[in-house]
């Protein structure tokens, strides 16, 4: 009963000499909602087809429920999937789009179409049933996806970016809906998104890729605490990298000196290392002491924040200050502070 | 399993077409009488039957070599049955080298192997496992390789062979590279040009010429707001319709020595009659006119695909009418015009009927072999060989079009909304188009004119009194004792025309559709090759699969000359190439995810096919179909050395009139042929394309896989 929804096992997919996914392992708990994030072309849409069997691995095994399906094609598979595209039907209107898969797993055409009908109602349509595709509007056309793949009930649903043909306003609703819709039922969901906000909103689990291996994976707030690499810490929101090398402290403990400023680590002395600080963790301060002194480059006005653009001997840093009253004006003088509780120094990737 | 009943099934059928004297008819009794054809067939399916193709035991490894053994044991059926090649002898015993063609039993048996065969590769892995995939594509490389690729290899091998001394290639040097081929007097002394000269230049100066006027046409329908572009584009279609020769014959009724227009000349200009219209002219101008429309199609096709913004934005960075024209529209049409230059030469080397009627001692290669065949000096060898001259020349242009502009298109349809005008035409162009577009207009509103009129005339020439014999003649019925008799002489051959088109046309165009789909849609080893063969047929020009087939298929293992059936192949693989292109462009238009949502709700690719893809891909079977039933019914080249006296075609039919000189029944012939066309093409269109949806595409995406 415990076992994993969906396990990939050292799965590799190679488009002729081209490797595109490089033996990735991960599995998906039970009514778990799993985003795979990443930049554009690291091989999250692959791993999605993958799991669909839409594509079949080069290596590895794929078990859903258990059952390993690596060779099965993608209509033998128990999955549903929600295209970017939506993949609507133009030609069957809503509720002949909805009754498809049902009928195509030879459900009687009433039964089918009645439980297309309570999907629709489960999503908000109904009274859309008799409208083609190119009658309703783009966020219907995504319901109407949604429902087609859930009326399934698959063991795991596959959404790839379905959210990147809304504008901004409505996809934080949506994203919402979708959220809401995989907790009251219990969805198994694995989700595809670049959008790095979208993932944080919605996930239990975000795994992040890169150039068709996982990066790091974990819940949003570990990722975004704790991050592995430089390239995570930058993904997951902005972060301000510097480089810097470790030194060996008067108590033993080493230590990274960042213009006069000193942070403790647990790392050997003599080493590389980034430092990874959130803008949100640097702070104005007036003291001059253990204070790194800059110039505001440029500021921007964002309400709820201000955003600056600082010039120090570090390097430009990136700033955000919460609740200001009033907006700092470019070229004015701060100096700097950090929350050494919030500074993250690991090891330099040598490939950079 | 179904396979291996088909097989059982097929066993206690007749095995040859002909029954042979003193030996059991029947696979299974052959094969227990031990016949050597038969044994190792039957040898095959009990070891099939044994690892369970059927029923699917076995490991991957061991499937491969049972697909290996099933089409191993579909080619020894026909391999065996054809040793030798000659027609089979009933007073010699029944050895391996004298064996009857293939007969009811041996063919289904042969189908049943390569089902087998399909569906071990599937179970070996090959297309995902999908059985439907695999038969479909089994399917289409059988056809390929006995109809189109076997009957290749025929002509090659006749003309290989050993002349009378018993050389090679002195065989070869005979038949290849003749004075009449190749010569060059006509430069010299105003002898004669050889036909591949003669051929070569006639589809050059038909291409650019066609081009040209193509050109014309669509700047003005597309690109100007004259009047008259609408019935302008309906008179553009009419050559479709319409056997080719009979824009020949429109000439001599109007050039000819007794032509109406060569009477008035002499009448009032005292210009002397001469038979000036029969020559390579002749034939230029028939060509010309029958091609443009083809031209005009194409370069229509680019033209209107052309974005307006980029001429807009051209003209925003001050470029005038003429300059944006010249560097922004012709470059980016180019390789339309191309295109359409390419088709056209194909088709004028192909085209048999003008040169036949208009050609006079002007011979192109088409031509030379109809005279090889059908002349006093009828030789199959030299036939052969200029029809593989003409079949190379061909195929190096299909060639140099699919490599060339391939990826050449600049044209992109981007379906978003660009919106924009076109600009207008600068006013000298406008002009010249204008000019050119009316030249073409009066030229062929002439040519249909004639027609009507000629076959309403008495005599044409001589007494233009109106008149009604000629269609009598042919289509005369008269209520008899025993209810309606077809009494006219052309209902015979206008009965069979019809059917067999009829029967051919849905067969071209499904097969046709299903190869794009196998090349668009499924992902297999060997799919450029696969994609090559298929279209290559389309540069085979008619005369030569006319001249193959007469070379394959009179003799075992496949006998159907002078049967329906040989004309159906023959329309099958001379038009499916047509099917595969409409199929691919209609593929291209539809987003891949469909498909791939129709799979991942667990439908199997025939319900992704039937219930999804069938649907959008409608407008592309309406002209799949419409296009190989015209072109059955309208082609000459491709019919005259398949027909007998029992399946007669209507253009054949027409084709004698003319050598008869009985212009005036031809004509009328070729008038209700031409009007029964349109009226056929518009009804399929109606029942064909019923169902419209506004829009093919879903929303359309930025991203595609
Ligand atoms: N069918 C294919 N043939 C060859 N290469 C492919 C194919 N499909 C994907 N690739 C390559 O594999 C890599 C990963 O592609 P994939 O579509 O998985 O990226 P992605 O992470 O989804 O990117 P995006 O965010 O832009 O959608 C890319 O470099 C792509 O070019
Ligand atoms: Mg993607």
């Amino acid at each position: 009963m415990s076992d994993p929804a969906l396990v990939f096992d050292s799965v590799g997919k190679s488009f002729g000499s081209y490797e595109a996914v490089k033996g990735i392992s991960f599995a998906l708990e039970r009514h778990e909602l799993v985003s795979l994030l990443g930049p554009s072309g690291c091989g999250k849409t692959t791993t999605l087809r993958l799991v669909a069997g839409l594509e079949m691995p080069t290596r590895g095994r794929i078990l859903l429920d258990g059952a390993d399906v690596s060779t099965l094609s993608a209509s033998q598979r128990d999955i549903a999937m929600v295209f970017q595209s939506y993949a609507l039907f133009p030609h069957m209107n809503v509720v002949d789009n909805v009754a498809y898969g049902l009928i195509a797993q030879r459900t009687g055409k009433r039964e089918a179409h009645e439980r297309a009908r309570a999907q629709l109602e489960l999503v908000g349509l109904a009274g859309y049933e008799k409208r083609l595709p190119s009658e309703i509007s783009g966020g219907q056309q995504q319901r109407v996806a949604v429902a087609r793949a859930l009326v399934l009930e698959p063991a795991v649903l596959l959404f790839d970016e379905p959210l990147s043909n809304l504008d901004a306003k409505l996809r934080r609703q949506v994203r919402e809906d979708i959220r809401d819709l995989q907790q009251r039922l219990g969805l198994t969901v694995l989700y595809v998104t670049h959008d790095q906000s979208e993932a944080m909103a919605i996930s239990d689990r975000v795994i992040i890729m890169k150039a068709g291996r996982i990066e790091q994976s974990g819940p949003p707030s570990s990722l975004y605490n704790e991050p592995a690499s430089a390239f995570v810490a930058d993904f997951m929101g902005d972060a301000n990298v510097i480089e810097a090398t470790t030194i060996a402290g008067p108590d033993g403990q080493s230590r990274v000196v960042l213009d006069g400023l000193p942070l403790g680590t647990e790392l050997p002395a003599g080493m590389t290392v980034d430092v990874m600080l959130r803008p949100e963790h640097l702070r104005i301060t007036d003291a001059a002491r253990e204070a790194i002194g800059g110039t505001i480059r440029r500021a921007s006005y964002l309400g709820a924040q201000c955003e600056y653009r600082v010039e120090t001997s570090l390097g430009p840093l990136l700033l955000i200050e919460q609740g200001a009253q009033r907006l700092r004006s470019e070229g004015e003088s701060i100096a700097i502070t950090i929350d050494p509780h919030h500074a993250r120094i690991i090891e330099r990737e040598r490939d950079g | 399993m179904f396979w291996l009943v088909v097989a059982a099934a097929a066993s206690v059928l007749p095995w040859y077409a002909v029954a042979p004297a003193n030996a059991a008819s029947s696979g299974l009794l052959l094969a227990l009488g031990g016949s050597v054809a038969v044994l190792p067939v039957y040898a095959v399916l009990l070891a099939l039957a044994g690892i369970g193709v059927g029923g699917g035991g076995g490991g991957r490894a061991a499937q491969r070599l049972a697909a290996l053994a099933s089409f191993a044991g579909a080619v020894w059926i026909l391999v065996s049955s054809g040793l030798q090649g000659t027609p089979y002898d009933p007073a010699l015993a029944l050895t391996l080298s004298n064996q009857p063609a293939v007969g009811w039993g041996a063919g289904l048996t042969v189908v049943a192997l390569l089902g087998l065969g399909a569906t071990a590769l599937a179970r070996a892995g090959m297309m995902d496992g999908d059985r439907f995939g695999a038969h479909l594509l089994v399917l289409v490389c059988a056809i390929l390789a006995l109809f189109v690729l076997f009957p290749l290899a025929q002509i090659l091998e006749a003309v290989s062979r050993p002349d009378e001394t018993g050389s090679v290639l002195a065989g070869l040097a005979g038949r290849l590279g003749g004075r009449e081929i190749w010569g060059l007097t006509c430069l010299v002394d105003g002898g004669r040009c050889g036909m591949v000269w003669n051929s070569v230049g006639l589809g050059t100066a038909v291409g650019l010429s066609a081009t040209l006027l193509g050109l014309g046409a669509s700047l003005f329908i597309v690109r100007t707001n004259a009047p008259m572009r609408g019935p302008l584009r309906l008179v553009t279609l009419l050559p479709l319709v319409t056997p080719p020769f009979v824009v020949g014959l429109a000439l001599i009724l109007l050039f000819g020595r007794s032509g109406s227009v060569t009477l008035f000349m002499y009448d009032v200009f005292d210009i002397r009659p001469s038979r000036w219209i029969y020559g390579p002219q002749g034939v230029w101008l028939a060509q010309t006119l029958g091609l443009t429309p083809l031209a005009f199609m194409v370069i229509h096709a680019t033209l209107v695909s052309v974005s307006p913004s980029v001429e807009e934005a051209a003209q925003t960075l001050r470029a005038g009418r003429w300059y944006t024209f010249r560097t922004v529209t012709l470059p980016l049409i180019r390789p339309g015009l191309a295109n359409a230059f390419l088709l056209c030469f194909i088709e004028s080397l192909a085209d048999l009927g003008n040169p036949l009627i208009l050609g006079g001692g002007f011979r192109v290669l088409a031509s030379g072999i109809y005279f090889k065949i059908v002349g006093a000096q009828a030789d199959l060898g030299e036939a052969a060989g200029l029809g593989l001259i003409l079949l190379a020349i061909s195929l190096t242009v299909f060639l140099l079009q699919t490599v060339w502009l391939r990826g050449a298109s600049f044209v992109t349809v981007t379906g978003k909304g660009d919106g924009g005008k076109f600009g207008e035409l600068a006013p000298s162009l406008k002009l010249l188009v204008g000019g050119v577009t009316l030249i073409w207009g009066v030229l062929i509103v002439t040519v249909y004119g004639t027609v009507i009129a000629g076959s309403f005339a008495q005599i044409w020439g001589r007494d233009y009194s109106f008149t009604l014999t000629h269609y009598l003649d042919a289509f005369d019925v008269i209520s008899g004792p025993h209810g309606l008799v077809w009494s006219g002489g052309a209902w015979n051959f206008f009965f069979t025309t019809m059917w067999i088109a009829a029967v051919a046309a849905p067969l071209t165009a499904a097969l046709g559709l299903l190869t794009a789909y196998l090349i668009a849609r499924r992902r297999f080893v060997g799919r450029g090759v696969f994609e090559f063969a298929a279209m290559m047929s389309f540069a085979m020009p008619g005369t030569v699969i006319g001249l193959a087939y007469v070379l394959s298929f009179n003799a075992p293992p496949i006998e159907i000359t002078g049967t329906a059936v040989i004309l159906i192949v023959a329309f099958i693989s001379r038009n499916m190439p047509i099917g595969v292109r409409v199929g691919l462009a209609q593929f291209s238009q539809i987003d891949p995810s469909l498909d791939e949502a129709s799979t991942t709700l667990g439908a199997r690719p025939g319900m992704t096919l039937r219930r999804v893809l069938y649907p959008l891909m409608k407008p592309a079977v309406a002209t799949a179909v419409i296009y190989a039933f015209v072109s059955s019914v309208t082609t000459l080249s491709q019919v005259i050395f398949l027909v007998s006296p029992r399946y007669d075609w209507a253009t054949t039919y027409i084709i004698g009139l003319v050598e008869n000189t009985n212009y005036g029944r031809a004509i009328a012939y070729s008038v209700v042929l031409i009007v029964l066309l349109i009226v056929i093409v518009a009804l399929l269109q109606l029942i064909l394309t019923r169902t419209e949806f506004r829009r093919v595409n879903t929303k359309s995406t930025g991203e595609t896989q």
